[in-house]
């Protein structure tokens, strides 16, 4: 019984000292509250590595930070085929991040799932020059008149090539589709890749969907009609896919692209397995980087269906969203207007190659410079002709769809038109 | 089988069996080798089978570059409130299970033990659902309740066997001197059945320890992620760096494997006697 | 793939237990005593237990049912709509082609962990000198995660840096890239899914042999009876309780898993690993038809039920030799 009595006043002791604790805590939280604002802040990319897009995302928390000293940024990182997802969970959970940097063709889901607050109430201060001072349109994040998203970059689906296999090889870049096959099947050897173009619907089966629009748009045709129904199935949609099918029956492309996303092309191109693909520009820094390719890495326009004319550049981009949920709009808006200002474009331009989303941005001197010249020239590739589709709500299923029905074409030898066509069925049965 | 002993049936069992441990071992020894190779020898073909030189830079970069410590501290908590409650809950159930007899008695096991004979995954969008409007989403409680609510049938079924074993003498003695139902249980049978409640516990810690599904549905933020779920989503943005990544899978899978190689004989005991009970 | 012993009614041993009672008569004798205590006693026992349960399984299949016959939006549950999400799924050809694929995918797997399991089990019950370690070393996949598995083994098939591609390299079979071909993936699915479960079979029938008195076993010796004959007439007869109960248990497993699909091919290519508890995942988490994807979880816990039952037949009518 001693040692219980014991064992009660040690607990006595220990739940007064705790309570004295929480007194004060309680007292001084709300002065130390009113002091500073944590914003979550959601990111596919995390600022604690070390890599161009990671150290350009650090800087401007850094500068923010700085210029904010009452605004702390804290990064939430997640995979980034999962930030819509999640945010739409959590917003069902009523708990969405202030702030999240989210894919063009992610947001018309998430602002019908209702993810995203309007910034209106801050838009509405900015003068037309400002608005007027985007690259893309104005309305291109506009829902029923709410504006609900900042661009915060662009980037255009290029052709990648290796130069130094390439002249290897003894083939020119090639121009054409037909190019491709002969480029494609010239380097295919050993261990090494062709061309490559991932069909995997896994990672929202981007690898493919990037590369499908701007090849219908070259044919003449597009993804869906203005009323949203599917007319991908016809005649330019199936030019298309019979052109990545030739590519493997052809041996420029191996079979195994049936179950590459983008991750896996992109790791292919730094460890130097992969000669040629498609991907957006964004990443051609930081695989340089990474794997220490030097300008061995270069880019071109993606090769269409004649050499005077190139598939037409498909332009996306991230793009700054604020979250339902969130309690400090003001201290997020700040965060979205930072990170967006040509200022901060003109550095996130210098350090990773993702194109500014503001005309005045390009004023800068430094893309003058020969060092700008590669994202000058994507620069130009977007604005001749380069397009930024208005996603449908279920931009991810079509395109897992699509990627099904080209994996088909390659692995089954089934008609490009009875597999797009199935596919288009299935879309309009999923949308009715 | 004791005649096997003749040599040319134990040099075939030796064949089969070294056969076996390779295939269990090789891809876990795959992944210790390459979490110590430098970055070049990660992707290199044909493969490097020995590191050389060899690097601890991708624990490094691990343990301290990444939030996995984090999500080892929230799995343990969880595993260990989930493990409390389960365990209270089944051994209580158990022992009214074998000791008392009441109305609707089987009626009232039989379908506890079907609880858990409901597939997660028909639960997962309800639970789901269902967790957000109790408020319990993203928490250590939501996360452990379900864990816990999922694992008591099991813990039910293994701790039954114990209680069954414990002689009915014991108990029937400490009744005569006064002993009422709760502190037969406490006194007498409790520590009687310390194995089984191990056994359980352990079982109910490799299963937390390696579910991804209830996790990754009932969690969200970054401060309550547990341990599988940090794993999947350390599949960057740049591709799955694999040196890196199976650093973490290395770390990830130490702790259970310590566990398991140390009381492996007493769990496959526990589980003898729960399972060969009756 | 410790999930597996979620199936605790499952096991040979479980239920006949609460069955027995009036044949043991003194299992009741404590409360001879105590009914005069009063009758809340069992209440206050096992009343945590029911509704713990009742929260966390029953609410939420009663939920799930209520939503599988409304229109839902996204997370908002709309106006009921009837069968109508049921009706949608007899009329799918993927839900079809998804039902095929987990067939497949669950024989495919007994039919690698069950005679694997055995196998080891019965090697290892004779106890050779290093038995121990061997048994330790076999049963390490069963604490190996989904996710994990589905990782070191893309890194082990990996067609461009992976060790098996390099050893069929260098046996001239050239390489392959497994999880792109429709004629690989399930097979390799498969064969990752036995790694990782045969374990749970070796256990339980390493459990099983021991029960298995040792008279038994110096009989059959004496009788003469080869190493063969005695494991057909002798052994594995007095197994088959314990053979048909795993089987079971790895049936409802293999049915409803989903981490190690989704990990490891994600259902591709063309959903030719596409199970149907990764379509209810997908269905949820992905595209947001929760109404359907509510519809299907109930069938295929319907499914998981009906299997549930036969099973329990099987076990009671099976005849107990000796």
């Amino acid at each position: 019984m001693k040692h219980l009595t014991h064992v009660g006043s040690w607990w006595l002791r220990g739940t007064a000292v705790i309570l004295a604790a929480l007194a004060v805590m309680a007292v001084a939280a709300p002065v130390a509250m009113a002091q500073t604002v944590t914003l979550r802040y959601w990111d596919f990319i995390d600022p604690k590595l070390n890599n161009p897009r990671s150290r350009a995302l650090a800087e401007h928390i850094k500068r923010f930070e700085a210029a904010n000293p009452t605004i702390k940024v804290t990064v939430e990182v997640l995979p980034w085929h999962q930030v819509a997802p999640q945010l739409i969970q959590a917003a069902a959970a009523g708990r969405t991040p202030d702030v999240a940097r989210v894919l063009i063709w992610d947001l018309p889901q998430l602002v019908k799932a209702g993810t995203a607050a309007s910034l209106n109430e801050f838009t509405d201060r900015w003068p037309a020059s400002v608005k007027g001072d985007f690259v893309v349109d104005w309305n291109a994040t506009v829902w029923d008149g709410r504006k609900m998203a900042i661009p915060y970059e662009h980037r255009v689906f290029v052709l990648w090539y290796r130069k130094d296999l390439l002249a290897e090889a003894g083939v020119g870049v090639p121009r054409t589709v037909d190019d491709l096959v002969t480029a494609g099947r010239a380097l295919s050897k050993g261990a090494t890749q062709g061309m490559v173009i991932g069909l995997s619907r896994a990672s929202q089966a981007s690898a493919l969907a990037e590369w499908f629009y701007p090849m219908l748009w070259a044919g003449g045709g597009d993804l869906l009609n203005a009323q949203g129904e599917p007319i991908f199935h016809q005649a330019p949609g199936v030019r298309a896919v019979n052109t990545l099918a030739e590519l493997v029956r052809k041996g420029a492309m191996p079979q195994a692209v049936s179950a590459y996303t983008y991750e896996e092309i992109f790791q292919g191109v730094k460890a130097g397995t992969i000669a040629m693909t498609g991907l957006g520009s964004h990443r051609v820094v930081t695989a340089r980087e990474a794997g220490n390719l030097g300008d061995k890495l270069q880019t071109a326009p993606f090769p269409g269906y004649t050499a005077e004319r190139p598939a037409p550049a498909h332009v996306m981009g991230w793009n700054m969203m604020m979250g339902k949920d969130s309690k400090h709009r003001d201290a997020a808006w700040k965060f979205i207007e930072h990170i967006t200002t040509p200022e901060s474009q003109i550095m996130t331009a210098k350090m990773t190659g993702e194109m500014p989303t503001r005309k005045s941005a390009y004023a800068d001197p430094w893309f003058k410079t020969k060092e700008a010249g590669e994202l000058m020239f994507w620069k130009d590739y977007m604005e001749k002709g380069g397009r930024m589709p208005r996603y449908p709500e279920k931009y991810v299923e079509l395109s897992q769809l699509i990627a099904d029905a080209v994996q088909e074409v390659v692995l089954r030898n089934v008609s490009a038109q009875d597999a797009l066509a199935k596919a288009a069925d299935r879309y309009k049965s999923l949308t009715k | 089988m004791r005649r096997a002993r003749r040599l040319p049936a134990a040099v075939g069992s030796y064949a089969i069996l070294g056969a076996a441990a390779l295939f269990a071992l090789g891809p876990l020894g795959w992944a210790v080798l390459t979490s110590i190779k430098v970055k070049t020898q990660v992707l290199a073909y044909p493969p490097v089978w020995w590191p050389q030189p060899f690097t601890l830079e991708n624990y490094r970069e691990v343990l301290f570059g990444s939030n996995m410590p984090r999500y080892l501290m929230n799995t343990m908590v969880v595993a260990l409130v989930s493990i409390v409650i389960a365990l209270v809950l089944a051994t209580h159930t158990a022992y009214a299970a074998t000791r008392f007899r009441f109305r609707g008695r089987e009626l009232t096991m039989f379908l506890i033990l079907s609880a858990s004979m409901v597939p997660i995954i028909s639960l997962l969008t309800p639970l789901y659902l269902v967790w957000m409007r109790l408020g319990l989403h993203d928490s250590y409680l939501g996360v452990s309740l379900a864990y816990a609510a999922w694992q008591t049938p099991t813990a039910i079924w293994l701790i039954r066997g114990f209680v069954e074993a414990v002689p009915r003498e014991v108990e029937e003695a400490a009744m005569l001197d006064g002993c009422g139902p709760w502190q037969s249980l406490y006194r007498i049978v409790v520590p009687m059945i310390q194995p089984g409640l191990a056994a359980a516990a352990i079982l109910i810690f490799i299963y937390i320890w390696n579910d991804f599904l209830l996790a990754t549905t009932l969690t969200l933020s970054e401060e309550r992620r547990l341990i599988q779920v940090g794993l999947y989503r350390y599949l960057g943005d740049l591709g799955v760096e694999w040196g890196r990544f199976t650093a973490y899978t290395v770390l990830a899978v130490l702790p259970i494997v310590t566990m398991f190689v140390a009381v492996q004989k007493r769990l496959m005991h526990g589980l003898a006697t729960g399972a060969m009970k009756g | 793939m410790v999930e597996t012993l979620q199936e605790p009614v499952a096991s040979p041993g479980a239920e006949p237990v609460w069955e027995r009672p009036r044949r043991l008569p003194h299992t009741a004798r404590p409360v001879a005593r105590g009914p005069r205590n009063g009758s809340l006693l069992p209440v206050t026992f096992i009343g945590p237990t029911v509704l713990l349960l009742l929260l966390v399984v029953a609410y939420p299949i009663g939920y799930s049912i209520w939503v599988s016959v409304h229109r839902t939006d996204y997370l908002v549950i709309g106006a009921p709509v009837g069968l109508r999400h049921y009706a949608a799924l007899l009329a799918d050809d993927v839900v079809r082609r998804d039902l095929v694929v987990s067939l497949k995918y669950v024989i495919g797997s007994l039919a690698g962990a069950v005679p694997l399991g055995l196998l080891l089990a019965l090697l290892l019950d004779q106890r050779l000198p290093l038995s121990a370690w061997f048994r330790t070393i076999c049963a390490l996949p069963w604490v190996i995660s989904q996710t994990v598995t589905a990782l070191l083994w893309i890194w082990l098939l990996d067609p461009s840096f992976g060790p098996v591609n390099h050893l069929l390299d260098t046996l001239g079979a050239g390489r392959v890239n497994f999880l792109a071909s429709e004629a690989t993936a399930l097979p390799v699915l498969v064969a990752v899914n036995v790694w990782m479960s045969y374990p749970f079979a070796m256990i339980l029938f390493l459990a099983g042999l021991q029960t298995i008195p040792q008279e038994v076993h110096e009989a059959a010796l004496i009788d003469g009876a080869s190493a063969w004959r005695k494991l057909a007439s002798v052994t594995l007869p007095l197994l088959r309780n314990t053979v048909v109960a795993t089987c079971v248990m790895l049936t409802l497993y293999y049915f409803t898993m989903v981490t190690l699909i989704f990990t490891f091919t994600g259902g591709g290519p063309i959903g030719s690993t596409e199970v149907l508890s990764l379509r209810v995942f997908n269905e949820t988490f992905l595209y947001w038809r929760v109404g359907q994807a509510s519809a299907l979880g109930v069938v295929i816990f319907g499914l998981n039920a009906v299997f549930s039952i036969v099973y329990v037949r099987v076990i009671r009518s099976a005849p107990v030799s000796a």
